[in-house]
């Protein structure tokens, strides 16, 4: 809001807008954008390579699945708080990653065994979920899959959890204005433990 | 105080599974909550449990059409009109309360498990620990309060909703008429009339862990709607008898003392 009480789409101090354009994620499946020569956002801000954290593999064929994270009902954020809580750590006791069954069965990965994810950042074991509700891309004409995690899991409670935070595996990117995380896009690897 | 038959309504089609309903029940009944695994599923407890009276089961479905879809149904107890569960309690610990819902007397309940294996929902759970039994009372502690039972009450999207009988029935009606396709109501029309009522959004047999036609079991209609007035019958037969003696042949006094002694000499 402007002090003259009104609303604006766009003012100074932005990093980017006022119109919207399509980019494609920091790390993704995709070399070229195929809608613009931009591949992705060129105002965001991008840490020097020098730690693992990051590191970006994109198009690459060692990391071939899109992940996207989320939240599930039962915990808040990483889940260190709602952790605690006995009836919520009941419906929702541990990591787990969902796999479409297309996917599951081409790796020949069975529902509610341990796997690994991996990133080019780091890796978490967890417990596949397979679903029919992940269904695969088919992304300039190759089929693309999607697994996904919640972000809830990690470490401190219960005392002999084995989960750890999904955040080792997402890249430490943000919006160009705000700086919220692109937690929903970025690239993994899925391996039978 | 008369009270009216009241019917819990559970709409499929409005639930979010958010399990919400699950917790709630938990909170209200002082039930804790266990240690879990992640089994690959979104339902957890897998089952119902002595400490889990009310589930939501997730169900992924594809119909003739190929077409995809994640169904929710909040299970628990039905409350039936033609309970075999009280049918079967030797204890009265299970009974029909005023609002025509199945209660349970945990203090009277002597952990038989009769009930576990009469119910055709396969609702009651038995706990090893306290040797007793465990399922929804439709939270008849808080139905005398005039207060809605804790699921009903914590449910955002308005799937579970609560009022008299018929007004109940008649909302059923009206939205599986409003949804139209396969949506259908699941309840009103078997072992009495239950007191918790579905609209499922699809039919009942895509359903796991829900019987398409349940009945109370054969042999219990046999048992103890046949067999115990008989039996009884038979029982005041035999009052009859000793009285009918009574009336031809008086009382029947003990044998005079001495009187063998006589005769064995
Ligand atoms: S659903 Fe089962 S436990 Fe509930 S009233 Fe009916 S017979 Fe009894
Ligand atoms: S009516 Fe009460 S006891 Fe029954 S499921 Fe709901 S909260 Fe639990
Ligand atoms: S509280 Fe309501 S919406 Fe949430 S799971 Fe229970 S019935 Fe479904």
């Amino acid at each position: 809001m402007q002090k003259d009480g009104m609303g604006a789409l766009f003012g100074p101090g932005m990093a980017e807008g006022p119109f919207p354009e399509h980019y494609e994620p920091l790390e993704g499946p995709l070399a070229k954008n195929p809608m613009s020569g931009q591949l992705i956002n060129p105002a965001i801000h991008i840490f020097d390579k020098h730690s693992d954290v990051d590191k970006i593999a994109r198009a690459s064929e060692k990391f071939p699945y899109v992940c996207t994270t989320y939240s599930c009902t039962e915990h808040w954020c990483s889940g260190a708080l709602t952790r605690w809580q006995a009836w919520l750590l009941e419906a929702m006791p541990e990591a787990y990653v969902e796999i479409g069954d297309l996917l599951a069965r081409d790796l020949g990965i069975r529902n509610g065994v341990r796997v690994k994810v991996s990133s080019i950042r780091g890796s978490v074991q967890c417990v596949a979920m397979v679903t029919k509700r992940f269904k695969p891309f088919l992304i300039e004409g190759k089929t693309i899959h999607q697994v996904g995690l919640p972000f809830n899991y990690g470490w401190l409670f219960p005392k002999d959890t084995k989960d750890d935070s999904t955040n080792l595996l997402s890249p430490s990117v943000g919006d160009a204005n705000t700086f919220c995380p692109e937690y929903k896009a970025f690239m993994v690897n899925v391996t039978k433990l | 105080m008369k009270r009216p038959e009241l019917v819990k309504l559970i709409d499929t089609t409005l639930c979010s599974a958010c399990r919400g309903c699950q917790v709630a029940c938990k909170q209200w009944n002082e039930m804790p909550g266990l240690r879990t695994k992640q089994i690959g599923s979104y339902q957890n407890p897998p089952d119902l449990q002595w400490n889990t009276w009310t589930l939501i089961r997730f169900q992924e479905y594809v119909n003739d059409k190929g077409a995809f879809k994640w169904l929710f149904r909040k299970d628990g107890c039905m409350h039936c009109t033609d309970a075999a569960c009280v049918k079967v309690c030797p204890s009265g610990a299970l009974h029909h309360t005023e609002f025509g819902t199945v209660g349970l007397n945990s203090s009277r309940c002597i952990g038989c498990k009769e009930c576990v294996s009469a119910c055709p929902f396969d609702i009651p759970r038995y706990s090893q620990e306290t040797d007793k039994i465990y399922k929804c009372d439709l939270c008849y502690d808080r139905l005398r309060n005039d207060a809605l039972p804790a699921c009903v009450k914590t449910c955002g999207t308005g799937a579970l909703t609560i009022g008299g009988k018929d007004a109940m029935i008649k909302k059923a009606y009206a939205r599986v008429k409003e949804l139209g396709g396969d949506t259908n109501v699941y309840g009103d029309k078997f072992v009495g009339g239950t007191h918790v009522l579905y609209v499922l959004d699809e039919k009942a047999k895509v359903y796991d862990n829900l019987p398409r036609d349940p009945s109370v079991p054969f042999s219990i209609i046999v048992w103890k709607d046949m067999l115990k007035p008989l039996a009884l019958l038979a029982a005041g037969g035999v009052l009859a008898g000793s009285f009918l003696h009574y009336i031809l042949h008086g009382p029947k006094l003990p044998d005079e003392p001495g009187k063998e002694e006589k005769g064995g000499e």
